[in-house]
């Protein structure tokens, strides 16, 4: 903390913070923020170099359903992923289940795209729960549903996926909440389900919205769970539709077109967070 | 509980009730850990399968016939050197990630740095909005800086996401440790350097290590970056298997899973201690 | 000798700073800086530290101007609240690490630090293999003590030592810190909250309010003779009265202990009724050489050794402390006029 006199202190000591954050910037800003822009530039963009919306009123009109049906998924998956985590997370809370914990640990450890294929093949036609299933002789093997290749697999692999993570945001909400509170409630004859959701989940709405926007944007962006778990038709989920623009169309301002649309939405998401971390 | 049950229940005498709770409790906890185990460990389970299936007919519930032919086989093939690659190319992220976080987070903890929360949230940007739009732009520019399907193009594209695990949990390391420690430093002659070194980098060792872990995790597993800049020169793992998944090589694919999936379990174990959910409560308000 | 601040100022963004601080601490002597949180005592030591750069103004340690150099340089050691001993060195490398910044070799290095721990009264059979955490909070704050006199500083700074430790082990530490002291007959520099320890264990006092020096002085000189009010009612078991003497109304301070209650009998030897009085009950009066007031005892508190009696002068109530057991009813309360201390409203 040498000072020479104030004014060269303050310049001295902000060249050098600016050379030390400049590396981890740069990179940042270079292959994120500037391609990012870009992304919105070109999807404004025609193939001659035009300003025009026709990228926009394409990829809607053409991939309109499937952005909905991102959505909607996503929806779903997330309302699945809620319920599930306060539900384990509550009774963590509520009780001692030692092994729990880390069972619900490991999908934080396991690569997305592992989850994929694991999902494909647990949940295929052919696939190992409708295996386990006919093992106990009370379904007829052809009859069995095919999961994989539909919603259902999506939901399952986003869900699970983000179990490690959800579990962990609600858990750590749950045990801050003071033990007293939930003394008083359950002396009123509150059982357990009823201390998870109308008590620990509303007490801890902040972190429920954290890890709710978290998650939902992850999904969103999810390239590698649909590009392993796929459709055998139908709609698909809008990552596989850009990727198909950018690889096999070269159409890069359709492409970003959709990537903008999902901007918006993810946006949207970190918007509703911001406003609740700065109500603090 | 149903009615007629609770009426049978609160009348029965106290020496039952006690044994049919105990009862209760016991099938709600047993039912607890039998979904919950289904659940986690179903999917796995049958990827662990799948590794070691030779032959598998529809509809038997397991494979007709086992072995490790397919372990043999992808370890004589590509699968090696996408090994090798995925490993490689973590462990240089990790070591980056760490030279280029460590003084920012430290500074940006000791509040030397101005717009503090400006920064921070550029880091969160590549982990908040979707990658493959970004990612498919940044393809772009590398074009044009001849990076596509180069070992530095991988690095780096593998480094834009990284960054935000290292910085972030290193601010929040470097915070919970309480600065009259470098003070006590200073008065006794410690230059601010000398103090780093000898005071607050031993003492964040342990968060050094798990952020440093976080990062060589997030590394092995990218898939979209490695996609679109690394193949067909550069193969990581993760891209190996969804072509292996592609072309319907069912046990390829499983084996390469299982490979991807130790490094996870391992971290795990060691990262139990740190991954405490008590240290997430405040996670996203730093 | 001693220290030397000179017109010192510090802007502290929105908390308070320290405004034109001139006082001259005794060479050799604790001196104790005290005041209500938020008056400006911390940000005094920390500039005194180096940790603050002054706006304005000179320090001098001695001769030495101190005003713009580091923390690093300026031969001064400090003691923390929360004692600040590094958790990943044993207690030995915490107390020698000054002297090996300072290149002490290491056969020397051990014999001071022994030599240091054993006058604060640390067992020093396993310093080379315990850590600071195997300790008690008191034993902690001994250890840093010993960190900071080891290096043999010009100057000791204190900041609330003893604010982390319970009572009983704070009134050890006290005369612990200041035979240490004494002992070692270093300059010490001592902030503190509580006007009790600075008055009990200080050389000379400052007292600060609101970022400036309110009144500095030897303890004596403080607490008998305190030149404004706040002053006054800051030290010791204070009272605030407002009352009307020679048809002026103004405030007088006194404390527990310097008044004396006297119960008012009539001629059954009993209380009398509160309705009768002997003086116009609104005046203070002067009655050999003490001030007189009239008042009613309302409720006791048995603390032991005495009782402590709660009495309603005019609509206030203050405490007297005697030790004979008296009724409720009406009293006079007298107070020595030398410890009484008027001010203007």
């Amino acid at each position: 903390m040498r000072r020479i006199n104030a004014f060269s202190l303050t310049l001295k000591q902000q060249l050098a913070g600016a050379a030390i954050a400049a590396p981890a910037l740069t990179v940042v800003t270079l292959l994120f923020v500037y391609p990012f822009l870009r992304s919105l530039q070109s999807s404004f963009r025609s193939q001659e170099g035009v300003w025009t919306l026709d990228n926009y009123s394409e990829a809607l009109s053409i991939y309109g359903g499937d952005y909905l049906y991102t959505l909607w998924i996503c929806g779903v998956s997330l309302l699945a992923l809620i319920i599930i985590t306060a539900t384990i997370g509550g009774l963590l809370r509520l009780g001692v289940y030692p092994l729990l914990e880390f069972i619900f640990k490991i999908p934080l450890f396991v690569p997305f795209v592992v989850v994929g294929h694991a999902m494909r093949v647990f949940l295929a036609p052919h696939g190992t729960l409708n295996s386990a299933l006919s093992i106990t002789g009370m379904f007829n093997p052809d009859t069995l549903p095919s999961f994989a290749f539909s919603s259902l697999g999506l939901v399952a692999a986003l869900v699970w996926k983000n179990l490690g993570i959800g579990l962990l945001l609600m858990l750590g909400a749950f045990r801050s909440v003071n033990e007293s509170m939930l003394e008083a409630a359950r002396g009123m004859g509150a059982g357990k389900l009823k201390l998870i959701w109308h008590f620990l989940v509303p007490m801890n709405k902040g972190s429920v919205g954290v890890m709710a926007v978290l998650t939902f944007t992850s999904m969103l962006g999810s390239f590698s769970i649909p590009a392993m778990i796929g459709n055998a038709g139908g709609s698909q989920m809008i990552m596989m539709d850009l990727y198909h623009q950018i690889v096999y169309q070269q159409n890069y301002g359709v492409a970003n077109a959709i990537g903008v649309l999902t901007y918006i939405a993810s946006l949207g998401a970190a918007i509703y967070y911001l406003k609740g971390v700065t109500k603090k | 509980m149903s009615k007629p049950l609770e009426v049978a229940l609160l009348t029965a005498p106290m020496s039952e009730r006690g044994a049919w709770f105990s009862t209760l409790r016991l099938t709600r906890r047993f039912t607890i850990y039998a979904i919950s185990i289904f659940m986690i460990f179903g999917p796995l389970s049958s990827l662990l399968l799948w590794s070691v299936a030779e032959k598998w007919f529809w509809p038997n519930p397991f494979p007709t016939q086992w072995g490790f032919k397919y372990w043999q086989q992808a370890f004589e093939g590509k699968m090696l050197s996408s090994l090798g690659l995925s490993f490689g190319i973590a462990i240089v992220v990790s070591i980056i990630c760490l030279v280029i976080t460590v003084p920012l987070a430290y500074v940006i903890a000791r509040n030397r740095i101005p717009l503090k929360h400006i920064v921070l949230l550029i880091f969160l940007l590549p982990q908040a909005f979707p990658q493959l739009p970004v990612f498919s732009n940044v393809m772009v520019l590398m074009y044009r800086w001849d990076l596509v399907g180069t070992l530095t193009g991988l690095i780096l594209i593998h480094l834009v996401g990284a960054l935000v695990f290292s910085l972030w949990t290193l601010v929040s390391v470097f915070q919970s440790i309480a600065e009259p420690l470098e003070e006590a430093s200073y008065m006794l002659g410690g230059s601010r350097i000398y103090t780093f070194f000898h005071v607050v980098l031993p003492i964040a060792l342990p968060g050094i290590i798990a952020s440093t872990l976080l990062v060589f995790l997030y590394s092995l597993d990218e898939f979209t970056g490695s996609l679109l800049i690394g193949a067909p020169y550069h193969i990581t793992m993760p891209v190996f298997m969804y072509n292996a998944a592609g072309g319907y090589e069912m046990q390829v694919a499983s084996v390469t899973s299982v490979l991807l999936m130790i490094p996870g379990i391992l971290l795990l174990f060691l990262l139990q201690k740190y991954m405490r959910s008590e240290y997430l409560a405040a996670f996203g308000r730093v | 000798m001693g220290i030397y601040i000179e017109g010192l100022t510090k802007a502290y963004g929105k908390k308070r700073g320290i405004t034109d601080i001139n006082i001259h601490l005794p060479e050799g002597g604790l001196t104790a800086i005290v005041g209500p949180s938020g008056c400006g005592k911390t940000t005094l030591l920390r500039t005194l530290a180096g940790f603050h750069t002054a706006d304005e103004g000179r320090i001098l340690f001695g001769s030495r101007d101190v005003t713009r150099i580091s923390p690093q340089g300026r031969k001064a050691a400090m003691v923390f609240q929360h004692y600040a001993l590094w958790p990943h060195m044993t207690v030995a490398d915490n107390v020698g690490y000054g002297l090996k910044l300072q290149k002490v070799p290491a056969k020397e290095r051990e014999r001071r630090v022994r030599e240091v721990l054993e006058r604060v009264e640390i067992d020093t059979s396993d310093i080379g293999t315990r850590y600071p955490q195997h300790y008690s909070g008191g034993q902690q704050q001994r250890i840093a003590l010993a960190r900071a006199l080891v290096v043999q500083p010009e100057v000791l700074l204190l900041d609330e030592p003893l604010s982390n430790l319970d009572a009983k082990v704070r009134q050890r530490l006290r005369i612990g810190i200041r035979s240490i002291q004494q002992s070692f007959g270093i300059t010490a520099v001592y902030v503190t909250h509580d006007q009790e320890e600075a008055l009990s264990m200080a050389d000379y006092v400052i007292l600060m309010n609101d970022g400036k020096v309110e009144q500095a002085g030897t303890p004596e000189e403080i607490y008998r003779k305190p030149s404004t009010y706040f002053t006054a009612q800051f030290l010791g078991e204070s009272h605030t009265l407002t009352l009307k003497y020679q048809g002026k109304l103004q405030r007088l301070v006194l404390r527990s202990g310097d008044a004396l209650v006297t119960p008012v009998v009539d001629e059954r030897g009993t209380n009398a009724e509160t309705q009768e009085r002997s003086i116009a009950h609104e005046e203070v009066i002067e009655e050999d050489g003490s001030w007189v007031m009239e008042g009613e005892i309302r409720h006791h508190l048995f603390m032991g050794s005495y009782y402590r009696y709660m009495v309603d002068i005019q609509g206030q109530s203050m405490f007297v402390d005697d030790d004979r057991p008296l009724k409720p009813g009406s009293c006079k309360v007298t107070i020595p006029t030398e410890k009484a201390y008027w001010f203007d409203i």
